[in-house]
């Protein structure tokens, strides 16, 4: 997940961990560049632009 | 209703549902035009509840699983649990969540018809692969079955091969080559009075730099 691309425009994402097993099961990824943060749940990032999640 | 409404509706029912519509030869086949080798990295686009990943996972190879509905893909982990060899990341055709050449492989079965713009979504997937990394497509040929776009949200009612040859070359892939799957797809409609048979093409291509 750190390898993560912010899809809009291609930018890093930091990565904040809430909870962590032997995946990262909950937590965000967030680009600075759009401002817009993508949740992680049940261990699958959600790269879905805003408006179609 | 969207496609991404649909098939999170149909997300638990979907492995009977896929096993009506289309068989395993279909896969077989895009395995075998890949010719898939262990170790390597696959995405699989519009991953479902993992039809294609599925017999990935059996020949040896990681997959990244990418799909618009959360509901498939909390479907595909709850059963695949057991593997390791599997990520998943919800994104959509038009920017998916992968780097420029992550991968070996690129596979896409049944996904072509539910986007808005084709060529464009062949052009992200080819932005994906490694160089020499191959894209396979699997989907149906031209058809006239309305009730496929009504009651299943199909975008396109299939695709002529000569335009997804185009589409393949001018995205920068070699040794484009659409070719029969030599199954069919078979549907029914809701009122059970229209039956759809539908011939799948398979398409191949390698990327060149």
């Amino acid at each position: 997940m750190e390898i993560l691309r912010c899809p809009e425009c291609k930018g890093e994402l930091e990565l904040t961990v809430e909870e962590e097993m032997e995946e990262i099961e909950k937590g965000e990824l967030y680009c600075d560049k759009c401002g817009i943060v993508y949740p992680i749940e049940e261990g699958i990032p959600n790269m879905l632009k805003e408006s179609q999640r | 209703m969207s496609s991404k409404e649909y098939f999170g509706n149909v997300a638990r029912e979907w492995d009977q549902m896929r096993q009506g519509f289309f068989s395993e030869e279909v896969r077989e086949r895009a395995y075998e035009i890949a010719q898939v080798e262990r170790g390597r990295l696959a995405a699989d686009i519009g991953a479902g509840t993992g039809f294609i990943t599925d017999g990935l996972v059996d020949r040896g190879v990681r997959v990244i699983a990418v799909d618009q509905s959360e509901e498939m893909l909390t479907e595909m982990k709850r059963k695949f649990s057991e593997s390791h060899d599997i990520e998943y990341r919800l994104g959509d055709a038009e920017s998916l969540p992968l780097l420029d050449g992550e991968v070996d492989y690129v596979f896409a079965n049944m996904f072509l018809h539910h986007v808005e713009e084709p060529h464009d979504a062949i052009k992200e997937m080819v932005r994906i692969l490694k160089p020499g990394g191959i894209l396979v497509i699997t989907d149906l040929d031209e058809h006239e079955h309305e009730f496929l776009r009504t009651e299943q949200n199909d975008r396109w009612m299939g695709f002529d091969r000569n335009d997804v040859k185009k589409w393949f070359v001018s995205a920068g892939l070699k040794n484009v080559l659409v070719d029969c799957v030599g199954t069919d797809c078979c549907s029914r409609s809701s009122c059970g009075c229209q039956n759809a048979k539908v011939s799948i093409f398979a398409a191949v291509g390698e990327r060149v730099v």
